[in-house]
């Protein structure tokens, strides 16, 4: 619970949270006077899709930025040093580490949404279900980036270092991977589609988009092709949440692995 | 004692009372008394089915008027013409596919029958309209068993052999297709709502047909045209059909009909074009899809004209070889949005050149089917922008007349710009209070 205050107070006072969040307050608000633009029963729908669509830009960069920049605090402060001296092992600082950023961020976001919700409702055909399905995918998307940031907050020895992995990371995973996939598409057959099915899969920017799709009724999953129904082998919930665990534990494991302790010079 | 014999007694009596009770002379008995060209009031409760209707007879119930059949064939089979039913919930019909047909809530054989106000469900087919002309269909809702189980019920609505007919103000929801026509002309289909189906409309071999201000959402495919000719869409609005090889209208192997003013909002294609010709494609918008127009080369001469693009991923896909499509008319193009930059020096609102749409995204699509997964990523841009570095992009369309039309404005601008200044406003305040505090 400490962490958590202590993760608050610095995230509050701070800018970066609220830079973060500014901008997706700011882009909701356009997204949803585009979305009165459409016939009334399709507005809400459309809406949380352009949602997540904007989502998956700003949400990867700002988790990563503000969870790798707290970590990395931290260390240059030598706040981290001094824990791990007392009390704390190296596991149980960053696993208390992550419960609190992701419980500082993901609770900014998520109640931003709630008091967006507010506004759904007011101009939009607002579903509690459908959007109860998009924080789902917001807050898998926050934990997953969180970690992810965590762990190059963690790798990363100077602030430049940590910008540039970060930017990096970010362009990875919004562009880089869908370009190689693209390249490949092409070869993808019959045969081995299952392997393509669990390399696409793996990415949670895919599967966040095709869990929201399906449980909003939009992505039908009836009718499709024998390529397709191979290539969807199991439901988008079953490989989300394969994601979450899979990225979480890989992150979090990979931080203890390759700590650093800081700017050597 | 006896009191409590008397209350349990009384209790017994008002739970019986209270259940729902089935008529004490049978429907049928009830239609059969019913003269030629009269008119069968029914009470406000259950009746049971299976009936067969033999001559022209009105059947008037209230709400809550249902007809419940035996689940062993068709609830209500109609024989006869200027038969009425209205104001009926028709219930519990065979969904047996190993019988000799397929059974349906109502089946209707005869001519100038009307069927208002009706509710149909727990049936493979809602109503069946088969070898006549001139019935009149309104404010019908049937629900199927859901899209999980296609394979086993059977369609919304279904002419076949007919003719004439006008279906209005339906509901169609969650069977297999939601009006499906087989070798049935000159039918007006107007004003229902489809979702959740297979094909919201399923059209074959049939001619002279018009669809007008239908609603076909959350389908797997909106509406299906094949080797038909003749028909006017108009007005119709097409969204959210989404799934694999999803569209919103495909026209296949068909000719001369004409889509007049439709809308196609988040399909992931909104028309395909396949093995078709010299079908009118004017005044639609497409907003939002993942493909505007796929048009495989197999079809040929067909006229686009004052369609409206915007913020589709791609616009037009032409797959195939080259083949020949008129993309204006009498001076008409498209309108392209902001994606094409149109010069219109003279203001006559039409581009003073002509107009390349241009992609490669063609060739995934053409490739493998898998590529559509990829058509909302963010990567698509660039794999576009790479292309047109690398000059691999092809030419979709060739618009001699692009359309300029200025934006609407958006329904409240205010909401915006307020926000930033809430915010600002708060910020300050927050500034101000910390340096009086300090």
């Amino acid at each position: 619970m400490n962490y958590i205050w202590k993760e608050w107070l610095e995230q509050s006072r701070g800018k970066g949270l609220w830079l973060g969040l500014a901008m997706v307050i700011l882009s909701s608000m356009f997204l949803m006077m585009e979305a009165r633009s459409y016939p009334d029963e399709l507005g809400f729908d459309a809406f949380l899709l352009s949602l997540y669509d904007m989502n998956i830009y700003l949400v990867p960069i700002f988790a990563l930025f503000i969870s790798s920049f707290s970590i990395f605090q931290e260390k240059e402060l030598k706040t981290s040093m001094i824990l791990l001296t007392k009390k704390e092992s190296n596991r149980s600082l960053m696993m208390k580490k992550s419960i609190a950023i992701q419980t500082v961020v993901i609770g900014a976001f998520v109640g931003w949404y709630f008091i967006l919700a507010l506004l759904m409702k007011w101009f939009l055909q607002f579903q509690l279900s459908s959007f109860l399905y998009f924080v789902a995918t917001v807050v898998v998307l926050l934990l997953i980036f969180n970690q992810l940031g965590l762990f190059l907050g963690n790798i990363t020895n100077t602030k430049m270092q940590l910008i540039g992995a970060t930017i990096f990371t970010w362009f990875l995973f919004v562009f880089l991977i869908d370009l190689a996939f693209i390249q490949y598409v092409p070869s993808v057959s019959y045969q081995n589609v299952k392997l393509f099915s669990w390399l696409y899969f793996l990415d949670p920017l895919h599967t966040l988009r095709f869990y929201l799709e399906t449980s909003l009724g939009l992505f039908s999953l009836n009718n499709m092709s024998r390529l397709m129904e191979k290539m969807i082998w199991m439901a988008p919930w079953k490989f989300l949440l394969i994601d979450l665990a899979f990225w979480m534990t890989l992150f979090f494991e990979l931080s203890i692995l390759f700590r650093s302790k800081g700017d050597k010079s | 004692m006896n009191r409590l014999l008397i209350l349990f007694v009384g209790i017994g009596v008002w739970i019986f009372s209270t259940l729902p009770v089935s008529a004490d002379v049978s429907l049928q008995k009830l239609i059969d008394a019913t003269p030629i060209n009269g008119e069968l009031k029914l009470d406000s409760q259950k009746y049971e089915g299976n009936i067969v209707i033999t001559k022209p007879i009105a059947i008037i119930g209230k709400k809550g008027t249902t007809i419940r059949g035996d689940g062993k064939g068709n609830v209500v089979l109609i024989k006869a013409s200027n038969v009425t039913l209205k104001n009926l919930t028709i219930e519990h019909g065979s969904l047996n596919r190993s019988s000799d047909e397929e059974y349906s809530g109502i089946r209707t054989m005869g001519e100038h029958n009307q069927f208002i106000n009706l509710v149909i469900h727990d049936v493979y087919h809602g109503l069946y309209i088969n070898s006549s002309k001139h019935n009149h269909v309104n404010n019908v809702k049937v629900t199927g068993q859901g899209t999980g189980k296609l394979g086993s019920q059977g369609n919304g609505i279904q002419l076949v052999r007919t003719s004439h007919n006008i279906i209005e103000n339906s509901t169609i929801a969650n069977t297999r297709d939601g009006i499906y026509v087989e070798y049935a002309d000159k039918n007006e289909i107007r004003n229902n709502l489809v979702s959740e189906t297979r094909y919201g409309l399923h059209y074959m071999y049939s001619n002279d047909n018009t669809f007008y201000k239908n609603r076909f959402n959350k389908n797997t495919g909106g509406a299906a045209i094949m080797h038909s000719q003749g028909i006017m869409l108009k007005e119709n609005q097409f969204s959210f059909n989404q799934g694999s090889r999803s569209f919103g209208l495909i026209i296949q192997t068909s000719s001369n009909n004409t889509v007049l003013d439709n809308e196609f909002y988040l399909n992931q294609r909104g028309i395909y074009l396949e093995q078709s010709t010299q079908n009118r494609i004017e005044g639609n918008k497409f907003f939002h899809n993942d493909i505007g127009i796929e048009l495989w080369t197999t079809s040929t001469s067909q006229v686009f004209t004052k369609n409206h693009f915007k913020q589709n991923v791609a616009n037009v896909l032409t797959i195939g070889t080259e083949s020949y499509n008129q993309w204006n008319q009498n001076g008409k193009g498209n309108y392209w949005g902001t994606e094409l930059s149109v010069l219109d020096l003279d203001q006559d609102q039409i581009g003073d050149s002509p107009v390349e749409y241009r992609s490669s995204l063609y060739k995934l699509v053409e490739e493998n089917e898998l590529a559509y997964l990829f058509l909302k990523s963010p990567a698509i841009k660039i794999y576009e922008k790479i292309n047109e570095v690398l000059s691999t992009q092809k030419v979709m369309v060739v618009d001699e007349f692009p359309l300029i039309k200025k934006d609407e404005q958006p329904q409240a601008p205010w909401i915006p710009a307020a926000i930033p200044a809430i915010l600002i406003v708060g910020w300050i305040f927050i500034k101000k209070r910390r340096s009086r505090l300090s």
